[in-house]
């Protein structure tokens, strides 16, 4: 019982979904849109689920003294304080919306920023040309980056024969890497499909808690 | 007469039937899915039948988390399995349960602790309950800690910095990188090199696939991320499904074939396209 009704669950669910967007109109009116908005309430609910799971690691950390222990304490009195203040004055009011504007965006963009250091990093370790291929994925890469910039544009000018750099950049990017993409995006499709499909026939049982 | 006039009078259009009104590819897809479905229900009663099922390509990354877990075991320190973006009806979800439930199963075994950082609270459910699971298949539900499934909203440079902190504080011997990334890929395969961790990476984002290339050890590219569980388990009804995917895959390639031939034979006709359209 306890294997069964959750796979003829699943099976017909998705069913019902499938066939609504294959023949019926799929607006967020139609059958998967009440399906969807059935999934928004469950996850609104597990959200307190989350918050659980955040108090219960953290809180174990404080309890244990673990090292850093305090930045635990700190993050739950932010949380439910952020909490408490947002469910007190809706999310539409000026200093709720601020707080959230003035830490969160400028934090997200010094975090991004550092992205470039580590690509300078890695870009080291991967143009280490030690084999054919990597070789071959340097110079594409080089010659890449240098038609992006004035200094390429110098080189090989972009009115002159074949566009220049610029010209056999765009060739790279269109066609030998759009096809790979391509080619990887189909085995995608279809991993995804009978990925799909595995839990649809009820033989992947994983989230289900079966093994 | 009433009925007459009725079926003269001109009706407003609501299109209530996909299949029946102007919806690009319903009907092909359909078709596709139709046929996709009856070739894996084909291997898969195949297999559950006891005929022999092909022997899948060896995939080194999915080999080396034995190797990832054995070192994190010598070591003493832990093995890291994160993915951000997916919830629980995410296919990448579906596929990650496959990968956790091997690792958390032979963490268990080992008496390695194993931490599982999820971007997506009802994700983080699911997953408690098949890592659960896997110690009790194990033999050692007591192993199982409650700092095990860690909660960090999704957000993706707020999740990217707190699971940049715990792998500098922790440590971890392994960390396994599996699902949909973004540009937090580059940050989180980079600090994992620096801390010096074994890491497999799986995704199907083709943009991030560079940089999981260049920063770890073992990277799992495209539908092979989805081959998890059928490779891991060995079991013959999953592995149909994955040989019943590259007969998909050898139909695509024939579909393709086709549409070089028709475009050469009638440039204009667009046969193929307006075929798929349908």
């Amino acid at each position: 019982m306890k294997r069964t009704v959750p796979v003829i669950i699943t099976t017909v669910t998705a069913t019902i979904v499938f066939l609504s967007i294959v023949l019926f109109k799929t607006d967020a009116a139609g059958w998967p849109g009440q399906f969807d908005r059935m999934r928004q309430f469950m996850a609104a609910v597990m959200m307190f689920m989350g918050m659980a799971n955040m108090t219960r690691v953290h809180g174990s950390a404080i309890r244990k003294r673990d090292r850093n222990w305090m930045f635990s304490v700190w993050l739950l009195v932010i949380m439910f304080a952020y909490a408490i203040f947002g469910m007190a004055v809706g999310n539409k009011n000026a200093t709720y919306r601020w707080i959230y504007d003035a830490f969160i965006p400028p934090i997200n963009s010094t975090m991004y920023a550092m992205v470039a250091f580590y690509l300078t990093s890695a870009s080291y370790k991967a143009f280490r040309a030690k084999t054919l291929d990597a070789a071959l994925m340097m110079a594409c890469a080089v010659w890449v980056m240098l038609s992006n910039v004035p200094v390429g544009d110098m080189l090989w000018s972009s009115e002159s024969w074949l566009g220049g750099m610029a010209g056999v950049r765009d060739w790279i990017v269109s066609v030998p890497n759009s096809a790979v993409s391509r080619g990887i995006a189909v085995g995608t499709f279809l991993g995804g499909f009978a990925t799909q499909l595995r839990v649809f026939l009820g033989i992947e049982r994983r989230h289900l808690g079966q093994g | 007469m009433s009925l007459l006039l009725a079926a003269a009078a001109e009706t407003t259009k609501v299109p209530r039937w996909g299949i029946f009104v102007d919806v690009d590819g319903a009907v092909s897809g359909f078709i596709t899915a139709i046929i996709l479905m009856a070739i894996t229900w084909y291997f898969v009663t195949a297999a559950r039948a006891g005929r022999p099922m092909p022997q899948i390509r060896k995939l080194a990354g999915l080999d080396a988390i034995d190797e990832a877990i054995g070192r994190a075991t010598e070591m003493g320190r832990p093995v890291f399995l994160a993915n951000r973006t997916a919830g629980v009806g995410s296919v990448h979800s579906f596929a990650l349960w496959g990968y956790m439930g091997y690792i958390a199963k032979l963490c268990a075994q080992y008496d390695t602790p194993f931490v599982n950082i999820a971007g997506d609270y009802l994700a983080a459910a699911v997953n408690e309950e098949v890592i659960k699971q896997s110690y009790l298949e194990a033999g050692r539900p007591e192993a199982f800690r409650p700092d095990t499934v860690r909660y960090v909203p999704g957000d993706q440079w707020a999740w990217t910095s707190a699971t940049s902190g715990m792998l500098k504080r922790e440590l971890p011997a392994a960390t396994m990188w599996i699902g949909y990334f973004y540009a937090e890929s580059m940050t989180l395969a980079e600090v994992g090199a620096q801390i010096g961790a074994i890491q497999i990476a799986a995704t199907t984002n083709t943009a991030q696939l560079p940089f999981f290339i260049a920063s770890c050890d073992y990277t799992l590219i495209g539908e092979e991320e989805y081959a998890a569980s059928a490779y891991l388990s060995k079991e013959p009804m999953l592995t149909g499904t994955l040989v019943a995917e590259d007969v998909g895959k050898i139909i695509v390639a024939a579909i393709v074939v086709l549409g070089v031939i028709a475009e050469l034979v009638s440039p204009e006709a667009n046969f193929v396209s307006k075929m798929l359209q349908f």
